[in-house]
């Protein structure tokens, strides 16, 4: 029998470490906020930049861990892979789902509109009604095996997409701004500080991610035990009631 | 009804979002560990219960 009460709550490590990265937030933000230089197009808008492009790109790692989770799953069939890719893929939703709102907050002053289906958009979208499906499907199925191996698959399907929203931009010039940063190592059109405010809030916002997993996966692997643990009951013999075997 | 908005209204409000969506965040986890916790309690005594009929 575990003790849940005492492992449920959060260790010293791990206050310091969202204490530490709540610092580096701040940081973060003051550098976009007050030390970014203005945009020559946007103004003061570019500001809305730092944090919607390094939440995007996060959320996009988030949903890849995932899919690699599930496969390693898949795979191995261990238990902790579907606990780290839950975890992920709750990460996956939340910054894919903050992409869209900070998305559609910069969109309206620049753009002059919320949403419009434009391919980039339509492919987050759809990226984040799959992330919603995972969910669905880990409702509906009890059993823990059955229950990792198919949400497995939707995570390795909400990934696939990952590929096509990163080129999006660039084969459909539409309503969303091309790369300013290539990954390729193409080149970077943007000014030198910018990029460097835009990087550090992309690693503040992995630490972010990183230290929600952490906690994330503690409670997922206490969940996990009790499931085994209750189950482990459920199945087990009642004593002095003799078994009736057909 | 947007477009008197200011710049700053608008990078305050995205801004705003991350602030809210990470302590929100944070807050369920927190519901969910207390949750899983008092889930975990009433279980306990149910089975208590059913061994002590049995």
């Amino acid at each position: 029998m575990i003790d849940a009460a005492a492992r449920l709550r959060r260790p010293l490590w791990l206050r310091v470490y969202l204490g530490v990265t709540l610092v580096l937030f701040v940081a973060a933000a003051a550098f976009g906020l007050l030390f970014s230089p203005r945009d020559v197009n946007q103004g003061d808008l570019i500001r809305i930049m730092y944090a919607h492009v390094s939440v995007a790109w996060i959320g996009f790692v988030a949903v890849g861990l995932t899919a690699v989770f599930g496969a390693l799953y898949l795979w191995r069939g261990k238990r902790r892979w579907d606990v780290l890719a839950v975890a992920s893929a709750e990460m996956g939703l939340f910054f894919a789902a903050l992409t869209i709102i900070g998305g559609m907050t910069y969109s309206r002053p620049t753009l002059n509109t919320f949403w419009t289906w434009d391919a980039k958009l339509t492919l987050t979208a759809i990226m984040v009604a799959l992330m919603v499906g995972y969910f669905v499907v880990r409702g509906l199925i009890d059993d823990p095996v059955r229950r990792g191996r198919v949400s497995a698959v939707v995570a390795i399907v909400a990934a696939a997409s990952l590929p096509f929203n990163y080129l999006a931009a660039e084969w459909f010039r539409t309503l969303h701004p091309a790369k300013s940063v290539a990954l390729d190592g193409s080149g970077v059109t943007m000014d030198p500080t910018m990029l460097r405010v835009l990087l550090f809030n992309t690693a503040v916002a992995g630490l972010i991610y990183l230290g929600f997993m952490l906690d994330r996966v503690r409670l997922g692997r206490i969940e996990a035990e009790l499931e085994d643990e209750r189950m482990a009951v459920a199945t087990a013999p009642t004593p002095g009631k003799e078994v009736v075997r057909v | 009804m947007f477009d008197g908005w200011t710049q700053w209204t608008w990078v305050t409000i995205a801004w705003l979002e991350l602030v809210l969506a990470y302590g929100g965040y944070l807050l369920y986890l927190n519901w969910r560990r207390r949750k899983l916790l008092a889930d975990d309690r009433a279980r306990r005594v149910i089975e208590r219960q059913a061994r002590g009929r049995a």
